[in-house]
């Protein structure tokens, strides 16, 4: 197990700028998740930490040790393909032991291997089977067996549920987060999908456009998103772009809100109010609004039946705002009713708008 | 009913004027509407008579060399090539397997001819000068055919698994990339093996008394023994069904395994 950093690491790809000046800290034994949109870099950050890609600038180091020179094969770094990229002459067996084969390890400690890793990721019987005739989840633990086989400090997973339906990503995002708690290996996750992230890292660190917009624990990036950017690519999440006034208050099309201050905005600025629809409650009747609550008088007019929630699209001021209600309370808005948003000035999250 | 209607048409087009020399090589002989007899004796005329035999082991060295000369050539190449991003490897990629192929043959001798009679490279007539020949004109396709195999297997990725999983440069290639991309190279090997067993046109420009293939024997033999020539036909027959049926066991298994 080991700790990773990456210190101000760069990547160009002729003229365009991959990754500017990324900086990272894992702990030993976490599970980090770098997140983003593609061509924010993350996939980049991660092989520059497999070694397939040179760094223009910055160090790549796992427990003290600078990797920049060292190639892949002597990092001793797992890496999990979205591809899966097994070998597909090889049988399940082979395969998870391909790294022992390689370091020339006697028969019956690959023998031995090979059974512990297939009980760890349950394809117990496999051994002799080919990857052609596996299903895509079955692949993707035969490939998380084989980087795991040799013991690696480092495990990483670059979208390694992309390719399968949504029933098994959610069970394979289960087994993944188990196995790396069992192992407690030090692992880089990369997604585009915040919903995994969320789900099962440590941290997460939010890109885009190769730099980072925020680092932080999943409830943070969900609940206090530092840049607009995370606010709109994290969860659904309603922007109203106003201004934070001196006193503290925040104004939106001459309505003014009380909102909880925010440590890095100070003075009158133009702002943005980030409020979660499923924080935002509805009323039919303004005197139904507890006194505490801000307000906002809308028109429904689209409902979208979620399951579990209903969501009402409701026009406000000329824009259009999302709010979650449990699906029995929704069916009490049809479309077309008049209705006021409401909210508690601690359900909002005041964030900075870039210059 | 029209599908038959056009299946008998494609017999008879293709299949029944190959199948001429074939019977003709076997029969004793042919004037009326059946052949008549059975023989091998004309086979036996190949092996027999010291200019066929001569020609049949300088087409065996020949073609054995060119799968030689373009399995060194065309493997590495590929590799190279398929590694290449941006535009200018897909050019390269493109040209590497269209710009040989849109040159006649005629022109393809000329400039062989041209370019190997001044020494050091004073090729011209020679057994060498037959091979290379034989080896550029295989090249397009049997690198048409291993690009192909490292494109479908991505050989990228399955070469940067098995560097993560410790395999250096060597290893990749014994143990990942040339049991993969193998039935491609054998299938292109076998190409390149049949063009050059049945190549007339260059040949005919660039070879001397020296180097006399089989097809250059058989254009001779067709004034003087029509029978000993449909037997030389006949075999250039098989070699290529042979290399044919290969090829398609060889596409088949390539195609699953690229399958995972």
């Amino acid at each position: 197990m080991a700790r990773v950093e990456v210190e101000g690491l760069t990547k160009r790809f002729g003229r365009v700028v991959a990754v500017q000046d990324f900086s990272l800290k894992v702990e030993e034994g976490e599970l980090v998740s770098l997140l983003g949109p593609s061509g924010c870099g993350k996939t980049t950050v991660l092989r520059c930490i497999a070694g397939f890609e040179r760094p223009d600038a910055g160090r790549i180091i796992v427990d003290g040790q600078v990797l920049n020179d060292v190639p892949p094969e002597r990092r001793n770094i797992g890496m999990v393909f979205q591809t899966y990229a097994l070998f597909p002459h090889m049988t399940v067996a082979e395969n998870i032991a391909f790294s022992l084969m390689i370091r020339g390890r006697p028969r019956e400690e690959r023998e031995r291997v090979v059974k512990e890793m297939l009980e760890l990721v349950h394809l117990e019987g496999m051994e002799d089977r080919y990857p052609h005739q596996l299903s895509g989840g079955q692949r993707q633990r035969v490939a998380l067996a084989r980087a795991l086989a040799m013991r690696p400090k480092v495990l990483l997973l670059d979208e390694p549920l992309s390719a399968l339906d949504a029933k098994i990503r959610e069970e394979l995002r289960g087994e993944i987060r188990r196995i790396q708690k069992t192992l407690g290996i030090t692992t880089l996750y990369v997604t585009h999908d915040q919903e995994e992230a969320l789900a099962l890292s440590d941290r997460v660190v939010v890109m885009n456009m190769g730099i980072i917009e925020q680092v932080g624990t999943p409830a943070e990036i969900y609940n206090a998103p530092r840049t607009s950017f995370v606010a709109r690519f994290v969860g659904t999440m309603n922007l109203l772009q106003g201004r934070f006034e001196s006193d503290g208050h925040f104004v939106w099309k001459g309505t003014m809100f009380r909102i909880r201050p925010h440590p890095e905005i100070r003075g009158s600025r133009e702002v943005y109010l980030a409020l979660r629809p499923e924080r935002l409650k509805v009323a039919s009747l303004p005197e139904q609004i507890p006194p505490d609550h801000n307000r906002i008088p809308g028109r429904v007019e689209w409902v979208t039946f979620l399951g579990p929630i209903g969501r009402l699209t409701v026009r406000s001021n000329e824009e259009l705002l999302q709010v979650d209600l449990p699906s029995d309370e929704a069916v009490r808005f049809p479309i077309g009713s008049l209705i006021w948003i409401h909210f508690h000035p601690e359900s909002a999250h005041l964030v900075p708008k870039e210059p | 009913m029209i599908r038959w209607v056009l299946f008998v048409f494609l017999v008879l087009y293709i299949i029944v004027p190959m199948l001429m020399p074939v019977i003709f090589s076997f029969s004793v002989f042919w004037q009326d509407i059946l052949p008549q007899g059975f023989t091998l004796r004309w086979y036996e005329a190949i092996l027999t008579r010291p200019a066929n035999y001569e020609a049949l082991m300088v087409s065996l060295i020949v073609a054995s060399s060119a799968v030689l000369l373009n399995i060194l050539i065309t493997v590495p190449a590929a590799y190279a090539l398929n590694r290449m991003g941006s535009k200018w490897g897909q050019r390269l990629r493109e040209g590497a397997i269209i710009l040989p192929l849109v040159f006649p043959p005629l022109v393809v001798g000329t400039a062989l001819l041209q370019a190997f009679t001044r020494p050091p490279l004073a090729l011209t007539g020679t057994l060498w000068m037959v091979i290379i020949a034989h080896a550029i004109l295989g090249f397009p396709f049997m690198f048409r055919i291993v690009l192909a195999a490292f494109q479908t297997i991505d050989e990228r990725t399955l070469s940067e698994a098995a560097a993560s999983l410790g395999a250096n440069l060597w290893q990749r290639m014994r143990y990942v990339l040339i049991p993969n991309v193998l039935p491609g190279i054998l299938s292109g090997a076998l190409l390149v093996f049949a063009i050059s067993m049945g190549e007339f046109e260059v040949t005919s420009m660039v070879a001397g008394f020296t180097a006399q293939t089989l097809p250059l024997r058989l254009f001779q033999q067709i004034r003087n023994d029509m029978r000993v020539a449909s037997a030389i036909t006949a075999f250039l027959i098989y070699v290529s069904f042979l290399s044919f049926i290969l090829m398609t066991y060889l596409g088949t298994r390539m195609r699953r395994l690229q399958a995972t």
